[in-house]
């Protein structure tokens, strides 16, 4: 299949960008001389826009025109917790930890009020919480923003016995301030002992798309993180939660620290 | 904004062939039964169906009619370390017996040496000055002969000349890097930083993957810098894998032991 029009154009602008022809904060041409350059409709240039957007590569005021973006860096996520706390304690990527990761590169996170439901467990869901499919979960559904622009989409699975066993919090539709990790210790006395993390990246869905304002083309991929949190059982960890978090995957990186390395905010500028 | 007909159509489709429900090479109802189910007319079906084509869900053949195309089976690497040996995940050996568990079968390619000067990225994250001569070891991996990934590590020219000379041997090194520079320079590797990032393909990577030219394919690219005792950037190994067919996995603190198989 060939390359559509629009990407070589989002292309070449890009290649000007990152040249620094076109300069963080400059004024991109009209979509009117866009078009004369090219010698294109002017929805191939909407399109290519478009796809510039989505990658956070030049941003849009409203009456004035498109903008390279004065802040082009990626969105970093360390999924480590701090080694110097011995591995313990909510993971990075989520909560208080991810707010203060964001707020130090970024910009202010935001999040929506969390739209709660119960569902029955199927696929994945069931088969990470060691449920049978056909069981009760309690799911917790999130939009992210950083400084008004769109981050991530976050849903966390919760099995229904929490619920049972007296979290009853877990079914507010509201932030836990606390965050829920510490609201099911306190509740129920669970402490999470590890964490997996499971990386993949995939085509967009139609939420996705509209939620991070791509292009219908199915080409602004996806980044899925699946967070598997576990608490002591009898025997042997047992899953206790499960979070997927969705991100635009080429405006998203993951750090990840094994041992003994050197902070990593000094150690950004690596990056 | 409603969602045209055609979006939620290859909604319920994809739904479907992601939960298995239409497995790899199964055939979709045909357009016909689509119009009828979905009470839609037929361009607004052909849409549908083009929308999964583009999403590389589907074929369709002439005459026969559309079908979910054969999937990779993806494979998972888990980036942490080996309880065990406290090797990273990934690499050499572990890399072989990870593969080997999941009863699949490894290979690589014998390494291609060659100097070259610290630039950009690379020298940033060694944290060398731009210009300073580095030893780069390229190899490619593959699994079940399919071309898996590719992949260079760069060490400070220094290390050869304080007595490490293997390094610039184009073969592998049996008892694996870590070990060799351990005992010929006593640099004990403590950590490592793996950084995983996503962007489009380049030609030489479109043409060893195999990979469709039209932008729907990225890779993953991970660095991992490791660090020795002394908390310095020993190595860098940058790595590249088609999104397609690759997955990763990070255990932090206590978990059970591994029985995760790919997902979505």
């Amino acid at each position: 299949m060939a390359e559509p029009i629009y990407r070589r154009i989002a292309e070449d602008l890009r290649l000007r960008i990152e040249s620094g022809v076109l300069a963080p904060g400059s004024k991109l041409p009209t979509e009117v001389a866009l078009r004369d350059r090219y010698q294109v409709s002017r929805n191939t240039i909407r399109d290519a826009l478009k796809w510039l957007l989505n990658r956070g590569l030049v941003e849009i005021r409203h009456g004035q025109g498109t903008f390279v973006a004065s802040n082009r860096q990626p969105f970093i996520t360390t999924l480590s917790p701090d080694w110097r706390l011995g591995g313990h304690g909510p993971g990075g990527g989520e909560g208080a930890a991810a707010r203060a990761e964001v707020a130090a590169r970024h910009g202010t996170p935001r999040s929506s009020r969390p739209t709660v439901g119960v569902s029955r467990a199927t696929g994945t869901v069931a088969a990470r919480l060691g449920l049978s499919a056909g069981a009760s979960v309690v799911t917790r559904h999130q939009e992210l923003f950083i400084d008004d622009h769109p981050w991530s989409l976050q849903t966390s699975h919760y099995p229904m016995r929490l619920v049972e066993r007296g979290a009853i919090r877990l079914l507010d539709a509201a932030d836990l301030d606390e965050g829920t990790l510490s609201y099911l210790e306190q509740a129920l006395g669970l402490t999470q002992v590890g964490y997996t993390d499971q990386i993949l990246v995939r085509p967009p869905h139609e939420d996705e798309v509209r939620f991070f304002r791509g292009l219908a083309d199915g080409r602004a991929p996806i980044a899925v993180l699946l967070r598997t949190g576990f608490t002591a059982g009898p025997d042997r960890p047992e899953p206790y939660r499960l979070t997927e978090t969705r991100f635009p995957a080429e405006r998203t990186q993951f750090v990840i620290h094994e041992g003994q390395v050197p902070e990593l905010l000094a150690a950004a500028a690596e990056a | 904004m409603a969602d045209p007909m055609y979006r939620l159509i290859a909604e319920e489709l994809r739904g479907q062939i992601e939960s298995g429900d239409l497995g790899p090479g199964a055939q979709l109802p045909t357009e016909f039964e689509l119009r009828d189910r979905f009470s839609a007319s037929r361009n607004t079906v052909r849409d549908a169906i083009k929308s999964l084509i583009a999403l590389g869900l589907v074929v369709t053949r002439p005459g026969q009619g559309t079908f979910v195309t054969d999937r990779i089976d993806p494979f998972v690497t888990t980036l942490s370390a080996d309880p065990s040996t406290g090797m990273g995940g990934g690499e050499g050996a572990t890399y072989l017996s990870q593969v080997s568990q999941a009863h699949r079968k490894p290979s690589m390619s014998e390494p291609r040496v060659e100097i070259q000067q610290a630039s950009g990225e690379i020298g940033a994250r060694l944290r060398v000055e731009n210009g300073t001569q580095l030893i780069s070891r390229h190899e490619k991996r593959f699994i079940d002969d399919q071309p898996w990934s590719l992949q260079t590590s760069f060490y400070p020219m220094d290390f050869v000349l304080k007595g490490a000379t293997r390094l610039l041997e184009a073969t592998n090194i049996e008892e694996g890097t870590v070990r060799y520079l351990q005992e010929k320079l006593g640099l004990k590797q403590v950590g490592y930083r793996d950084w995983i990032t996503v962007r489009a393909p380049d030609a030489n990577e479109l043409s060893f993957f195999r990979i469709p030219g039209d932008g729907r394919v990225p890779v993953f690219e991970v660095f991992r810098t490791a660090f020795d005792q002394s908390e310095n950037p020993m190595r860098l190994t940058v790595s590249t894998f088609p999104v397609d067919r690759s997955q990763f996995i990070v255990d932090v603190g206590k978990v059970p032991a591994p029985q995760l198989g790919p997902d979505e």
